[in-house]
């Protein structure tokens, strides 16, 4: 579904990704850590064709999504959802246009069809009370699930989550994971998220990947990142000042 | 040499984003309702300083002209000068640099708020093309409401110029209007025309392409609001050599 062939990315002279390579496969979820500023939404991006690989090949569903014309990517890009690190919203719409501008834009459904759309999906994300709100009228947390009820509007086979959880408090993050796996289990979406929140990675992930100085490091399954002996994965996962990882601060 | 680089990049980059434009125009089409939205918001929220600033430099210029004209003993000609003058070239200019400020610092505002909060990159990620659901119809709204600021604002600076000279010239209105077609050709009120046209594109190019290319968190749009201001200003004083030398050759040549 999703494959990176040794792909890098280099912004202002200073190297983002290396030469990283991985596969996943349809219905499954892979979960990115790493350090910030270290390429993780970088990746996201790359996955969306927001941004260009400097060398490499990013496949979406077996298509090099850098050889594509623009109107080819912006079909592609239909079957893909993505939730923003800051939501990325249209804060000039209320949270029911946020809601139906992708509809209406890219789609043949009638006003019917999309109200009822938009009604369906907020409720699904526990919203539907803020319909007539505009985004700053809401908090933190209906900002986040209004993002995730947006990226799903279109129904998406892939789905991009940049750190669904951040700034929120716990309980609200394990709604939203919750919500996010009930979701997937319904869909048979594939996923891609970004997080520090190693519990809320755990319940996320089928793969765990760690993005660190450059490299991918593929973890596989969960109970491999956990007893894994590469030094800077333990580092990371437990949350270790000292290490290879903070070795040059 | 930097600065003809960056001279160069600059327009190398807003030629290829207008380009641009026009090609999704042609493949997409173009929103109707969202650009009559944006032209009827443009409008009203510029009217009433467009309107103002038209009328002062009217105004202005006659009660400028009135000493002259009264050494020669020439008031009757008063309005035929001051709007010639508004006409030809003031107006147009000064209307402008007002509506740079206020049309092109608003837009690249908005337009690199958008961007810097990944608005415009959720809209791409939605399937949908940026150029076409936000740019083309405030680009084009832009340019057919600045067109039309700019025209009533020359008419305001003739009514201005009228009233002024009445209040403070003791000339009648109908003195005041009496010679302004003996001054005001249809040559220059085409190429007055013309004029607006240019400085009500180049206003809508540099404040759309300033916004959409903007980067770097609020800091950036502050930068993409200044120097949208600085480059229209440029650009306009610029394109009004221009428009002015182009008019001149062509009605040279029409008129041989």
């Amino acid at each position: 579904m999703i494959e990176f062939k040794e792909v890098s990315l280099n912004f202002d002279g200073r190297q983002i990704l290396d030469k990283i390579s991985f596969k996943l496969e349809e219905g499954k979820s892979l979960v990115l850590v790493g350090p910030s500023g270290e390429g993780k939404t970088s990746i996201l991006k790359l996955i969306s064709g927001l941004i260009k690989p400097s060398s490499g090949f990013v496949y979406v569903k077996g298509k090099d999504i850098n050889q594509l014309s623009k109107q080819e990517l912006l079909s592609l890009l239909k079957n893909m959802g993505m939730l923003f690190q800051k939501n990325a919203l249209f804060d000039s719409m209320k949270v029911s246009q946020n809601m139906k501008f992708p509809m209406l834009e890219t789609t043949d459904f009638t006003e019917e069809e999309i109200e009822k759309r938009t009604r369906y999906f907020l409720k699904e994300v526990g919203i539907d009370h803020a319909y007539d709100l505009f985004p700053a009228e809401i908090s933190g947390g209906m900002q986040k699930r209004l993002g995730i009820a947006r990226a799903l509007a279109l129904d998406p086979q892939v789905i991009l989550y940049d750190d669904p959880t951040a700034g929120l408090d716990p309980i609200t993050s394990r709604k939203i994971i919750d919500l996010i796996l009930q979701l997937k289990k319904e869909r048979a979406s594939t996923l891609v998220t970004v997080t520090n929140d190693m519990n809320r990675a755990y319940q996320l992930a089928d793969h765990i990947a760690l993005v660190v100085k450059g490299e991918l490091l593929w973890l596989d399954s969960v109970q491999k990142a956990r007893t894994s002996d590469d030094p800077r994965v333990f580092q990371f996962l437990n949350g270790k000042t000292q290490g290879p990882l903070t070795e040059k601060l | 040499m930097k600065v003809l680089t960056n001279t160069l990049t600059e327009i190398g980059g807003l030629s290829v984003f207008v380009q641009e434009l026009f090609s999704v125009a042609y493949r997409k089409g173009i929103k109707q309702k969202d650009v009559l939205d944006q032209l009827w918001k443009v409008f009203i929220q510029s009217f009433p300083t467009t309107a103002m600033a038209g009328f002062f430099v009217g105004g202005i210029l006659t009660l400028q002209f009135t000493l002259q004209v009264k050494t020669f003993g020439a008031l009757g000609f008063l309005g035929g000068l001051a709007t010639s003058s508004t006409v030809r070239e003031v107006g147009p200019l000064l209307i402008a640099f007002m509506l740079s400020g206020k049309i092109g610092a608003f837009t690249s505002a908005e337009l690199g708020t958008m961007r810097v909060t990944e608005q415009i990159d959720a809209i791409r990620c939605l399937g949908a093309d940026p150029l076409q659901e936000i740019i083309l119809p405030r680009f084009l709204g832009i340019i057919f409401a600045s067109f039309f600021l700019l025209v009533g604002g020359l008419f305001m600076s003739i009514f201005g110029g009228m009233l002024m000279g009445v209040l403070f010239s003791g000339i009648n209105p109908e003195e005041y209007i009496r010679h302004i077609p003996t001054l005001v050709s249809k040559v220059s009120l085409i190429n007055s025309v013309f004029k607006c046209f240019v400085f009500a594109f180049v206003l809508a190019a540099i404040c759309t392409y300033k916004g959409y290319t903007a980067s770097g968190g609020s800091k950036g749009v502050g930068i993409a609001v200044v120097s949208t201001s600085v480059q229209t200003m440029i650009c306009l004083v610029f394109m009004d050599w221009f428009t002015s030398v182009i008019s001149d050759a062509f009605f040279t040549v029409v008129g041989s």
